[in-house]
């Protein structure tokens, strides 16, 4: 399946970075391979619009409060979103957890950081 | 020069990890162990029924039909155990409180295949092996269901 990429860091990036309105945070594990590896960085922001399908999106697991999760937006369903990994065979995600509550939803993913 | 700077601070900035990976034992499901334990269970129910009773006077053959006989029936009872933990695995680990909602049937339906799985070991009946085989095909389509997939039923027999 072909995703969509995560724009690479501009320049403005960084500005919004160092002002605090957006916020690097550390991929950890293969679910979002190819497009995110393990131990990459990318630059999140608190989300300013309604997620879309193909959103990259750092989310709260619905049953461990406080535990990060990077997945990627599939489509809105009743009661939240259906959140997947791009790498289905190392990936928990709403095929298990189910939809995703909309107050799980942390932030979007804006760019790599390196 | 900027990339350089840019993978030092990267080192040295601490960031909130976020996981992409699979919960702790992976996830993997799939109600095909049920379906051969419960295969099992109906096979050894027909060898046992099908189990010809020799002659009183025929030592010989009378040793070896109660050999066997108590075979088939140690490998019902291990078998039957068998499948109803992988369908009570499924239950109580797999399926989320989400699928019961789109699946009403689902604790019925798993009570319902157990329940039968008790009675196969208790009796010996082709009746209940067959509600058995019946009731692991349904968990099987409500299984492949929730996950959006399309996995055809089969048997290994």
């Amino acid at each position: 399946m072909n995703h969509p990429k995560v724009p690479a860091r501009k320049g403005r990036h960084l500005v919004f970075w160092l002002l605090g309105r957006l916020k690097r945070v550390r991929v950890q594990g293969p679910s979002m391979e190819p497009t995110l590896q393990d131990g990459q960085t990318v630059l999140m922001e608190a989300w300013r619009r309604a997620p879309q399908p193909g959103d990259l999106a750092v989310a709260e697991h619905p049953e461990r409060p406080g535990f990060l999760l990077i997945k990627r937006v599939s489509h809105q369903v009743p009661g939240g979103w259906i959140l997947l990994g791009d790498n289905p065979a190392q990936s928990s995600d709403s095929r298990s957890l189910g939809p995703f509550p909309n107050e799980r939803l942390i932030g979007r993913v804006v760019c790599t950081f390196l | 020069m900027l990339n350089r700077i840019m993978r030092r601070l990267d080192q040295a900035l601490p960031a909130t990890t976020v996981h992409a990976h699979c919960d702790g034992p992976c996830g993997v499901y799939d109600p095909a162990s049920a379906r051969i334990a419960a295969e099992a269970v109906l096979s050894m129910t027909k060898k046992l029924l099908a189990l010809e009773v020799p002659e009183h006077s025929d030592k010989a053959a009378v040793v070896k039909y109660h050999n066997t006989f108590a075979r088939y029936v140690a490998i019902k009872e291990e078998q039957a155990t068998i499948a109803k933990d992988e369908i009570l695995v499924l239950w109580t680990d797999y399926f989320k409180p989400h699928h019961l909602e789109a699946h009403p049937e689902l604790h019925d339906l798993i009570w319902k295949a157990t329940k039968e799985l008790s009675y196969a070991k208790v009796e010996c009946s082709l009746e209940h092996s067959e509600n058995v085989m019946n009731y692991v095909k349904q968990i099987h389509e409500l299984f492949w269901k929730t996950k959006n997939r399309d996995i055809a039923w089969y048997t290994a027999s």
